[in-house]
């Protein structure tokens, strides 16, 4: 609803207009009346008073009561029935703030938790691949040395030697590969 | 008789096997060409992937052990490009990798049915098994 703002001072001038206006016309009449009506008047002073202030009172307040209260009344009550429904609408409005409010505070702390993992996972990957790089660089010396072991294994089968000879290559070659079964345990595979 | 006879001829089989040794580490290709000499096959060795393609190219041979991480080219590139020449079409191939997710390499290198995979580390025994079953089957 149209907010009209209506302010006492032009109430007060309508107010004097209107009684202003209603006094010139009982003058008015009163001038025009028959000469008997005047004098019988002018005769008694207080009831003329009272006459015409009964006229004045009668004529004016039905016009002062539809032309300026009536409407002053109406304004007043539509603009609080207007701030009424603004101030629920600000209710409303606030609610829907505060919710807004804890939607983002508990995104907010997702985030930070999400963010927590991202780094906790980060660190794990990396990790993951640096163990990853040390097994690898673990196994290939030992993959040569075992292939060597192997190799000295075979020559040690065709190559003619004595028994004691042979006995002691053979638990010295037992004694290596035993160490490597061990070393290759740390890199977590095992021997095929 | 009979069986001394088959010996000789399974040693004059082996005897003219080329094996193609692709790998950078310098002690592991020594012993596996040692290895590779020893049952009596023929080795040749490369040190890197490009290095493996040419002699492959040159010499032909009849199985070819790679390795997977290698510089210039790795043993992915070596298959794919080998395997695209109709010349190495049923080569057989065994790779060696010191990869934990063998699986993993097994699906990268989609393998055919006479390669195979073995993880470093592992012994002659197991390596000269696997490439004469290889060669049996090939």
């Amino acid at each position: 609803m149209k907010h009209i703002h209506i302010s006492t001072i032009p109430l007060i001038w309508r107010i004097t207009l209107i009684v202003f206006i209603v006094e010139i016309a009982i003058m008015l009449v009163y001038s025009t009346s028959p000469d008997n009506i005047i004098l019988w008047l002018n005769q008694n002073p207080v009831l003329f008073a009272l006459i015409e202030a009964t006229i004045l009172t009668l004529i004016s307040s039905p016009i002062i009561y539809f032309w300026i209260i009536h409407p002053f009344v109406l304004e007043k009550y539509n603009q609080n029935d207007e701030k009424e429904k603004r101030t629920a609408e600000l209710v409303i409005a606030n609610e829907e703030l505060a919710f807004q409010n804890d939607e983002k505070e508990k995104r907010t702390a997702e985030l930070v938790i999400a963010t927590d993992q991202l780094v906790s996972q980060s660190r794990h990957v990396v990790m993951g691949e640096m163990i990853a790089m040390l097994t690898h660089q673990w196994k290939q010396p030992l993959t040569a040395m075992m292939l060597v072991v192997g190799v000295i294994k075979k020559k040690h089968s065709v190559i003619e030697m004595s028994d004691n000879d042979a006995e002691f290559l053979n638990t010295r070659i037992k004694k290596v590969e035993a160490m490597m079964v061990d070393q290759n345990q740390l890199s977590g595979s095992r021997l095929l | 008789m009979i069986v001394i006879f088959e010996t000789q001829h399974k040693e004059t089989i082996m005897s003219q096997l080329k094996v193609l040794i692709i790998e950078d580490t310098q002690g592991i290709r020594e012993a596996l060409s040692d290895i590779v000499t020893f049952e009596g096959m023929q080795a040749i060795t490369a040190n890197n992937g490009q290095e493996g393609v040419d002699k492959a190219k040159e010499h032909m041979p009849n199985l070819i052990l790679c390795d997977i991480m290698m510089p210039i080219k790795d043993g992915y590139q070596v298959f794919e490009e080998l395997r695209h020449d109709n010349e190495f079409k049923n080569t057989p191939f065994i790779f060696l990798t010191a990869k934990s997710d063998i699986d993993n390499v097994r699906q990268q290198l989609a393998l055919g049915a006479d390669d195979d995979i073995i993880a470093k580390p592992f012994n002659s025994d197991s390596l000269i098994g696997l490439i004469k079953e290889k060669v049996q089957t090939s």
